[in-house]
């Protein structure tokens, strides 16, 4: 599937994460390679992007940090935390 | 390496330690206030806690003393308070309470195997059930039990649902000998694999808070409900606030405690002594120092704490910081910023403080500028309110209009002028909660209580200073420099510059004493705007003494100083046209 930067998937795609940027607080956070969220919001004026992760639970990724991440789009049925 | 309680050094000796640790933002002061009664401040987002706070836990068989250590993600001594949770630990710990969030338990699993292979007994405690069951996880205590070899209990801290057990636990831990407790090293399963076992998710019904949850952080419904927020807030400040003194402290303050000083003072001394002017007269201490605290100040207070303890647990703060960041980046801050922003209007001093979870130096200092400069506290805003409110309702918001101005500018100025770069930050968005009655009553009591012990001495020592340098003429020798600032530059009455010097000790201080001098509506807006932006207080610059050294703390209050002088000669000057303008067409036609 193809690779790109969390800010060019658009909002409710889940995601899965191919590669972390260096950020001791992302790893400390639960989100390392292999890890999945959806993407709930992107802000505008390069604004915070706001991730659902598992557990039902929100983080708002600094733009600069989630311009660096690599990331392949999944399909949704992955995911066991979500109601359809 | 051992962080065994029993081999801490002697200075601490005879009690035991216990340190409730866990996530930020998992109900960690909550715990801590309910088990030793002492009011730390908490609050529905990550960080409200930024240094230790100790106290003696009542319901222990031995003396204990419990410690509220800031939330940490992992024990890696990454970041500053992450390095003062590991300084806790090695310290040494009789035993950990490790607080973990229901809604979010597999990221908070991380550190709970971190802290139980720290070999010190642990008891975990599963916080925010209530939460978490309300929106479909289940979570399986006994099988948690089992697979993290130690108790597990669920509770709802600000309900106070399970501490019984928990004093249990930990007499239990206190009083046994260390080696009977099992701390065997841990040979837990990932966290990944725990959480599998553990958690089940059910189906639920979207509500109306789930929707909330996603409209304030989009933009496109997020500003609305913004600024419909903070026009409710104001609202509700400046109403309740003016309907309880127009209702109750002034009908008091003017049929009964007036004239009770008044006779009371008379019967010290003749009317038209001096005496007699500094206990009743003009700026009379015995009226003064009830009036301006309690009858104009403190309603506001109140009603302002209400509102700000209401948006601090409700969670929303950061949503709106992620909402407005992209604004806020133009001042070198991120969205977060807006908690202290919001805290300084109440004060600035927690304000100060409270940007100690700021990711650079450069940002902990726009904000504690910003804040000292143009962000009045309510108590200054409730003077604004009592000179203002009553003439023009216009003129106060325009008040607030050029505080936004004056911060905007200074905030992209300061973000040019300073060095340094924003370290990108990541923020947990915090549930929106209802906040529960009895915490934000707690809290409100806890603020309010503190404005009335922090305000009473300093406003007597300032009406004193009123009084005698009204009283004794002082005013005239010292002429030469009132006439040209405060008279010629800012087009204000010599003795405003009362105001000005009692606004070095607080901030209402520098409006109040303008209410009985007969001034016009430009002079008044001029006066309230000098204050505004003039010198914060003595509190705020000791603060900054603190935080930042004397270097800055200088620095920011002499750069207070200037502007506001620039500012309240501009309007002086512009206001002055203005009328000649109208005068001159007036006059024209
Ligand atoms: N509904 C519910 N709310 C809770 C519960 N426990 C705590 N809270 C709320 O959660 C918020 C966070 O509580 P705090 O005690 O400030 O959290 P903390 O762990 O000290 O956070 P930091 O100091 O930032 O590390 C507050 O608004 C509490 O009122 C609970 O069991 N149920
Ligand atoms: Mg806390």
């Amino acid at each position: 599937m193809k690779q790109t930067g969390i800010c060019a998937v658009s909002c409710n795609k889940v995601c899965k994460v191919k590669e972390v940027p260096a950020c001791e607080l992302l790893e400390s956070l639960g989100i390392e390679a292999g890890s999945t969220f959806c993407v709930k919001q992107k802000s505008p004026w390069k604004g915070p992007v706001v991730v659902e992760m598992k557990g039902r639970r929100e983080l708002a990724i600094d733009y600069s940090i989630a311009s660096q991440f690599v990331v392949e789009e999944v399909d949704d049925s992955v995911l066991s935390w979500q109601q359809s | 390496m051992s962080y065994h309680g029993n081999n801490h050094s002697g200075e601490t000796c005879s009690k035991r330690r216990v340190l409730l640790m866990g996530n930020p933002n998992v109900g960690k002061s909550v715990i801590f206030s309910t088990l030793t009664n002492k009011r730390v401040m908490t609050a529905n987002y990550s960080g409200t806690t930024v240094t230790s706070a100790q106290g003696d836990m009542i319901g222990a068989k031995v003396p204990t003393a419990l410690i509220d250590v800031p939330g940490v993600y992992s024990l890696k001594a990454a970041s500053q308070a992450e390095k003062a949770a590991v300084d806790m630990l090695d310290s040494g710990a009789d035993v950990i309470v490790a607080v973990l969030d229901a809604t979010n338990l597999e990221r908070n699993l991380a550190l709970a195997k971190a802290l139980k292979k720290t070999g010190i007994p642990v008891i975990f405690m599963l916080n925010m059930v209530d939460v978490a069951e309300s929106r479909g996880i289940k979570i399986d205590q006994k099988k948690l039990e089992e697979l993290l070899g130690a108790p597990v209990i669920k509770t709802v801290a600000v309900k106070r649902k399970g501490f019984n057990r928990l004093i249990v636990e930990l007499n239990r831990l206190l009083t046994a000998n260390n080696a009977d407790v099992d701390t065997t090293a841990d040979s837990a399963p990932s966290a990944a694999t725990i959480a599998e076992e553990v958690i089940t998710y059910t189906d639920y019904e979207e509500r109306l808070s789930d929707k909330l949850e996603r409209w304030t952080i989009k933009p496109f419904t997020g500003i609305p409900i913004a600024i419909l927020i903070v026009f409710l807030c104001l609202a509700f400040v400046v109403g309740m606030g003016k309907a309880v003194r127009a209702a109750l402290f002034l009908p008091l303050l003017n049929q009964y405690y007036i004239p009770f000083m008044e006779r009371l003072a008379a019967g010290f001394t003749a009317e038209g002594t001096m005496m007699y002017a500094i206990l009743a007269g003009e700026f009379g201490v015995l009226i003064k120092a009830v009036e301006w605290p309690i009858a104009l100040i403190l309603p506001y207070v109140f009603f302002f704490y209400i509102v700000l303890s209401f948006l601090e647990d409700s969670g929303y703060l950061p949503r709106l910081g992620i909402v407005i960041d992209g604004l806020l980046r133009k001042f070198g801050l991120h969205g977060h910023s807006i908690i202290p922003i919001s805290m300084g209007y109440g004060c600035a001093v927690p304000a100060i403080i409270g940007t100690r979870t700021a990711s650079s130096m450069k940002e902990r200092l726009i904000v504690s500028a910003l804040v000292s400069l143009a962000v009045p506290c309510i108590a200054q805003t409730g003077a604004f309110i009592a000179l203002l409110g009553d003439h023009s309702f216009v003129l106060l918001l325009l008040i607030f209009f050029v505080s936004f101005i004056v911060m905007f500018i200074s905030g992209s100025l300061l973000n040019k002028v300073l060095k340094g770069t924003l370290d990108p930050v990541l923020i947990e968005v915090p549930n929106l909660l209802a906040p529960s009655i009895g915490s934000l009553w707690k809290k409100v009591k806890m603020r309010t209580k503190h404005f009335m012990i922090e305000a009473e001495i300093p406003m007597v020592i300032g009406i004193v200073v009123a009084a005698l340098t009204i009283e004794t003429g002082v005013l005239e020798y010292v002429g030469f420099i009132v006439e040209p600032v405060v008279v010629h530059f800012l087009g204000l009455p010599p003795e405003a510059s009362v105001a000005l010097i009692l606004g070095v000790i607080r901030r209402e201080l520098a409006v109040l004493p303008l209410l009985g001098m007969d001034l016009s509506l430009g002079q008044m807006f001029v006066g309230s705007l000098v204050a505004l932006l003039y010198i914060p207080c003595m509190s705020v610059f000791f603060v900054l003494i603190k935080e930042f050294q004397l270097r800055w703390a200088l620095v920011i209050s002499g750069a207070t100083i200037v502007t506001a002088m620039i500012v309240g000669g501009t309007a002086n000057y512009g206001i002055q046209i203005l009328q000649w303008f109208m005068f001159t067409l007036g006059g024209g036609n």
